[in-house]
């Protein structure tokens, strides 16, 4: 339960406050052995939504070097109750994915997964059913503060966004939260001219024959969709009457990036067997009750895989079966009176960094973007301001490469 | 120190007969002297330089007062003896005392073969190839001091009212009721008995107790000698003694090692009773009480006892100023703790729940307030504390580990008075004094918080908004029925409050009452009987989340008799026998939502009870003057009792809830489940001689009552549990080698113990399980084995301005649950330390007196690291970066290190005045070293991180004010 969970962390900070004057937290590395357990890891569900779906092997590696080692080579099949089966593609190294039209997760059904790995060695999970999902009924957006722990944290001022559900029909239901960000963002430059190999016109101002853009927003506004990397779940299994009501999800921050423009989540609400729930809750707890003075102690949580030949060889992660709904979108946007500072984005108008940008430009990172800045004419302080092309950082112009689209999504004017 | 007095010259003489002019009067009582030579003697020193410098030749005054006394001819011979004893034969004989610093008094002999021989030149030959000089003053006083000579007389006008115009303090307490008779003080005549009762006997029996004025405890051990009949008696352990005299007038001089002299007329009319209240010799000059005799660790069969009088701990710095009975006893060997801020303690590697703490019979449950920081025994009641770590007494059962035993105080049987001090945390009152004087006398103590105001500092709302509370109250009250019977009552409360703002509350209380019944029969026998209940109840209100807001509220019942016998049946034999009996009540419960709004399902976690009687008798056999053999059996019956609902596991499988089978109900007072066990004790004590012994023990105890904790620090919403029909007893044995030694005449106390420790059964929690809203806790937890092996080094120095002790611990505690089924493994299976495993421990605390007004302690606290379990890997799940844990506590956190220091300051030392006070002035963790509370990882926006969390990482400053009615030396 959130609740006893947030006990015994609150507690700490208060004992922590209480003698403020001397507690402290330092970042610390300590030595780690450096031969990592390399156990299978598995990511991926069937759900109720039309697929296809995907699932990913991996290896687990290193903490001092976290990088994920994908699983090539293996057979994954998805297999429910009624003798249907599917064995997923692998479609780039570790990704493996069923087929469009393939199988469909159905609410009643039960699904497991098989895995067989190229040494040979088979994993399976046990049956779980796709139940029905709940419906949610509200998410809703406060401001709210959060505060420090630690020293090295600050309290900051923020949104915290809720999630209410409708009555669930079983007394004892498991809910898994995906939460779907959208973000708007600008870049800070209009991209006036491009270099994109070839020699135009030149003019006064741009003596170097830039061709000229036409549509100088084209790249300037964009819009990224990304899950929140934070686990939520929640359980009615103690409750009298089995619904979510004014979850707290996710925490933003004024002061994050993502708040500048406008901001959007999508929350997925799934319903999750128990076993699944006991997972992603112990995930969680073993993450953020770290810090607390009364921490339990952490150990290995495995996933519903299994090796049939070796139950006691550990397999990380879980394959989940989950029915979901969607919960209403909800913008919103920072209040007025938060400012944000400038970007470290320089537009360079030196002659010479404009000039080695255009001789230095090798093909593969054609076109190069430049925008124009303006002057004010300490000859004439009257007259007009002086236009002056400038070299930008492409990542500065160009708002896709930062991981965004330059679409707006259809729900987001309001 | 100071061997005793056998005087034919009493010490009320000496000062009755002094006058202010004469420094050695004043700034030497006998008793001042025999304790606290060393600031006197500095007195003395920097006395003659100052007359020195004033042109008064000092050595002249010293050599010209050619006393009769130093000029008395000793008709006899002496071969090789002793100077102890040569001092005894002389004093004995003639009118004259010696006062020198025993600590570093030269070990030698007295040799000389004249028929006669004058004093002076017995004692100049033989002292001054040691540097020591002789003097004296015209009472027959001798002073011997090193390297330098003492003025024994000073000119009357020396010094003016302003230097000393009170009386100084002197430690001898002449009774009021003294009169001056020609040569001796000696008190009124006490008539003893009644004309009636004596008519037609020529002789009466007088019995009585012999009682420490200040602690009022028995002393044992005191001359009482009829100076007109010669006869005389000892008192026994009790402090008892017989006397049978004739009718009549007698002068009773009563001595003992510590204890003051004293001599007082009787008139014996018939049978009766007499009590001898009598004046610590030590005491009143130093803190530290020298009790070599009385916690002699080479006698005796008792192992792994630790034996801290508060008195010992009064200048330990500690944090925020609070004089703190569990902390001091983390700094003995074999004590440790998972980190500051841990609930309780772990002795000799064993779980924090194998330890109960007795306050004068009553069990408390949660020793710590403010969850670990604070303990929650007021110091200021606090007599003395006994930690027993092996070999545990057999009227006491049920914990494994140790028994941490605390004595309070009795009220002051004589007059009223009362103590109290303010630091920054709490403030402190107690108040004593006599009910029916000599007779009754009750004690209170109180302590609370006012920290709330620390709170006002804080920033953030909620905490400013929170707050926290703590208090305790102690009462104690005490009746001498008669002279064969005592009874004490005495009762414990204390109470924590926390309050998180909008967040949730916390409280939890303990509380208990004991009555104990002393019986003293005739011969030395004697018989207690006690009876204690202790509560102690949680309750936590959790408004974190509105829908799930919930109020819950625990409590445990403990209610304890005992009767004791302990008697001497035959020559060497020591029995105790008797019965012990304990019902446990423990309410798990009840969730209930806490607004109208709240979903919280309404929960019964139901109650359980159970009642562990055991009959007990133990032997100490005195086989020869070396030898002591001490056995005994305990047999403990367990009863689990209903009503209760039991869930039946299909046999040998794990405790899930696949493996469930059936649910069996019991009725009120159906014993669900029954276990035996019996108890053993075996120990033997060899001395090799009066001051060195070998010691071995061997033991095992049972347990039926465990905590329910998965936090690695044992946090405050802990629960207790018993044994019942899924959950066995749990089994510990402990087998314990020691060496011990008295070293350098009793100065130095060394000890070396080892161990070894198997427990069985010891319940450790399911990875990740629930506790909370647990029905089935059988279904959170598994037992597994302890294996812990250990060797204490301590030395300890109890006399002299330096005082202290150090020890160092090599130690290990693993623990080990393994199943053929992999559900109920920890750690694969594997062996793995234990939380508080911390192989190399070394403490040292030392207290150095400057003068009886200043002084200065510290603290240096090393050990290893706690384990710690650290990720093994790491995996992208979900998109994020989770870390995988695999072996349980295999590395361990940096190294602990602390030094503290703190700094009292008496108030002066007139004797005369209302009240007396202390300045403490401490620092702790005076390196402000940042010591790892632990280190974790944590993922956070797709990164990973990893800190040390350390609580005191900067040096703590406090100030506390102590206070007392009286004078430096009221107790």
């Amino acid at each position: 339960m959130i609740a006893n969970r947030n006990k015994i962390k609150l507690m700490t900070a208060m004992i922590a406050f209480l003698f403020a004057t001397t507690s402290c937290v330092e970042e610390y590395w300590p030595e780690l052995s450096a031969n990592a357990d390399q156990f299978l890891v598995i990511d991926g569900k069937i759900t109720n939504f039309p697929g296809p779906y995907t699932v990913t092997l991996s290896t687990s590696t290193t903490i001092n070097n976290p990088v994920e080692i994908p699983l090539s080579l293996a057979n994954v099949t998805i297999i429910d109750d009624q003798g249907n089966q599917e064995l997923l593609n692998e479609i780039v190294s570790g990704y493996y994915q069923t087929s469009q039209g393939g199988i469909q997760g159905i609410i009643g059904r039960s699904y497991k997964i098989n895995v067989q790995l190229n040494n040979g060695k088979i994993y399976e999970s046990e049956f779980e059913e796709l139940k029905k999902p709940v419906e949610v009924d509200n998410v809703e957006v406060e401001e709210s503060w959060q505060f420090a722990n630690t020293e090295l944290e600050f309290d900051q001022e923020g949104f915290q966004f809720y999630v209410s559900s409708k009555r669930a029909e079983s007394a004892k239901t498991y809910f898994y939260y995906e939460i779907e960000e959208t973000y708007e963002y600008h870049s800070d430059y209009k991209i006036i001219f491009l270099y994109d190999g070839n020699s135009y016109d030149s003019t006064e101002y741009n003596p170097w024959g830039l061709a000229q853009t036409r549509n100088q927003d084209t790249l300037r506004y964009c819009w990224k969709t990304q899950n929140v990397g934070e686990r939520f779940s929640y359980s009615t299994e103690y409750l009298n009457i089995p619904v979510v009501n004014k979850l707290p999800l996710h925490f933003i921050p004024f002061a994050d990036e993502r708040l500048r423009q406008k901001y959007s989540i999508l929350v997925k609400q799934y319903t999750i067997s128990e076993e699944a729930y006991t997972f992603m809750d112990k995930l969680k707890q073993q993450n953020d009750n770290q810090d607390a003075l009364f921490t339990t102690q952490p150990f290995q949580i495995r996933g519903n895989l299994n090796n049939i030949d070796d139950s006691t060889e550990p397999v990380l992660g879980y394959f989940l079966v989950a029915s979901g709904t969607n919960g209403p979108r909800i913008l919103t946007k920072a209040p007025g009176r938060i400012r944000y500072d400038n970007t470290l984005c320089r537009a360079d108008t030196s002659v010479e960094t404009i000039k080695y940008s255009i001789e230095l430009a090798s093909p593969e990172i054609l076109p190069v973007y430049y925008t124009l800045v303006y002057f004010e004419n300490v000859d004439n302080p009257m007259g007009e301001a002086l236009e002056v092309v400038a070299f930008v950082q492409k990542d500065c112009l160009d708002c896709e490469r930062r991981g965004g689209v330059a679409i707006k999504p259809e729900y987001w004017d309001w | 120190m100071k061997r005793a007095y056998h005087l034919n010259y009493s010490t009320e003489q000496y000062k009755k007969e002094s006058t202010k002019q004469q420094i050695s009067d004043m700034m030497i009582s006998k008793h001042f002297i025999s304790s606290n030579l060393r600031s006197v003697f500095l007195h003395l020193k920097m006395l003659a330089i100052l007359l020195f410098i004033l042109g008064i030749t000092s050595s002249n005054l010293a050599q010209s007062d050619k006393t009769k006394d130093l000029s008395i001819t000793i008709p006899q011979r002496f071969s090789n003896l002793a100077w102890s004893n040569f001092v005894d034969k002389i004093e004995q004989n003639y009118p004259v005392y010696f006062y020198y610093q025993t600590d570093d008094f030269p070990d030698f002999t007295i040799s000389f073969n004249s028929d006669s021989i004058i004093l002076r030149k017995v004692l100049n030959e033989h002292l001054l190839q040691y540097n020591v000089f002789v003097s004296c003053d015209s009472k027959g006083n001798i002073f011997l001091t090193k390297n330098t000579s003492v003025s024994t007389k000073l000119p009357s006008q020396f010094f003016t009212p302003s230097i000393i115009s009170n009386e100084k303090e002197e430690v001898d307490k002449t009774d009021n009721n003294f009169i001056q008779t020609t040569r001796e003080f000696i008190p009124e005549t006490i008539i003893v008995g009644n004309k009636e009762d004596g008519v037609n006997k020529r002789s009466a029996t007088i019995i009585g107790n012999a009682i420490n004025s200040i602690t009022r405890q028995n002393i044992e051990g005191a001359t009482i000698v009829d100076l007109i009949s010669g006869k005389g008696v000892v008192t026994d352990a009790k402090g008892n003694y017989k006397i049978t005299l004739n009718k009549g007038k007698h002068v009773f001089k009563i001595s003992s090692v510590n204890i003051l002299e004293k001599q007082i007329e009787i008139d014996l009319q018939s049978n009766g009773t007499l009590d001898l209240i009598l004046d610590d010799r030590v005491i009143m000059l130093q803190d530290v009480i020298v009790s070599a005799e009385k916690d002699n660790k080479v006698l005796g069969t008792q192992m792994g006892l630790d034996k801290v009088s508060t008195k010992n701990v009064k200048k330990i710095p500690l944090v925020f100023g609070e004089k703190d009975i569990v902390k001091v006893a983390m700094l003995l060997p074999g004590v440790q703790t998972v980190g500051e801020g841990s609930s309780g303690f772990n002795v000799r590697g064993s779980p924090t729940d194998q330890n109960v703490f007795y306050i004068n019979n009553v069990p408390i449950y949660n020793t710590s307030h403010v969850s670990g920081f604070f303990s929650a025994f007021n110091a200021d009641v606090v007599d003395e504390f006994s930690l027993f770590k092996s070999n545990i007494p057999l009227q006491y059962g049920g914990r494994l580990s140790s028994v941490f035993e605390i004595k309070t105080k009795t009220g002051n049987k004589d007059h009223f008075t009362a103590r109290g001090g303010i630091g920054p945390i709490t403030g402190r009152l107690t108040v004593e004094g006599p009910i029916k004087k000599d007779k009754s006398s009750f004690l209170i103590g109180v302590r609370s918080t006012y920290s709330d105001w620390i709170l006002n500092f804080v920033k953030d709302p909620i905490i400013k908004n929170s707050n926290a509370q703590f208090s305790d109250v102690v009462t104690n009250f005490s009746f001498q029925l008669n002279e064969n019977n005592h009874l004490n009552i005495f009762s414990y409360f204390s109470t924590d409050k926390m309050d998180i703002y909008t967040k949730s509350k916390y409280d939890y209380q303990n509380f208990g009452a004991s009555a104990l019944w002393k019986h003293y029969f005739k011969n030395q026998n004697s018989f207690a009987l006690s009876f204690a209940h202790s509560g102690y109840q949680f309750n936590e209100e959790n408004s974190q989340l509105d829908v799930a807001s919930y109020i819950h509220n625990n409590q445990l019942g403990h209610s304890e008799l005992k009767a004791i016998f302990e008697i001497i049946p035959f020559e060497n034999h020591t029995m105790q026998f008797g019965i012990n009996s304990t019902l446990y009540n423990i309410d798990k419960g009840i969730y209930t939502p806490l607004t109208g709004t709240s979903l919280i399902e309404h929960t019964n976690l139901g109650e359980e009870k159970g009642l562990e009687s055991a009959i007990f008798i133990n032997d100490e056999w005195k086989v020869n003057p070396k030898l002591t053999i001490s056995g005994g059996l305990r047999y403990n019956i367990f009863n689990y009792f209903g009503p209760q609902d039991v869930n039946i596991y299909s046999d040998g499988l794990p405790h899930i809830e696949e493996n469930l089978i059936d649910v069996a109900h019991y009725d009120n007072w159906e014993a669900v489940k029954s276990y035996g066990g019996l108890d053993y004790r075996f120990a033997v004590n060899h001395l090799i001689n009066d001051n060195i012994s070998v010691k071995a023990a061997y033991n095992r105890l049972h347990q039926y009552i465990y905590m329910l904790s998965n936090t690695i620090a044992v946090s405050p919403n802990y629960k207790w549990k018993l044994s019942d029909y899924n959950t066995k007893p749990i089994i510990g044995d402990q087998i314990t080698l020691g060496f011990y030694g008295n070293l350098w005449k009793n100065k130095y106390e060394l000890s070396i113990e080892t161990y070894y420790k198997f427990n069985q059964n010891v319940v450790e929690i399911k990875d990740g399980s629930n506790l909370f809203f647990n029905e089935n806790t059988e279904q959170a937890t598994l037992q597994g084995n302890l294996n812990a092996y250990g060797i204490e080094f301590m030395l300890k120095k109890n006399s002299g301005n330096l005082t202290g002790w150090a020890n160092y611990t090599y130690s290990s505690s693993t623990m080990l649950v393994d199943s053929p089924f992999a559900e109920n493994r920890i750690n694969y299976g594997n062996p793995y330390p234990s939380n508080y495993d911390k192989p190399h421990a070394f403490n040292l605390t030392a207290n150095y007196d400057f003068s009886r007004r200043l002084s200065i302690s510290s603290n240096v606290v090393y050990s290893t690291g706690r384990p710690i379990t650290y990720p093994t890997s790491i995996y992208i799940y979900g998109g994020v970066p989770t870390l995988s844990y695999s072996s349980r506590n295999a590395y361990r956190i940096p190294d602990y290190f602390r030094v503290d220091l703190s700094l009292n300051l008496e108030g002066n030392l007139l004797k005369r005045k209302l009240g007396h006070s202390t300045w403490s002035f401490s620092v702790y963790n005076i390196l402000g070293r940042k010591n790892a509370f632990s280190v974790y990882f944590e993922e956070n926006n797709g990164m990973i991180k990893a800190y040390k969390l350390s609580i005191f990482g900067a040096p703590i400053f406090s100030v506390t004010y102590n206070f007392k009615l009286g004078n430096y030396d009221s107790e």
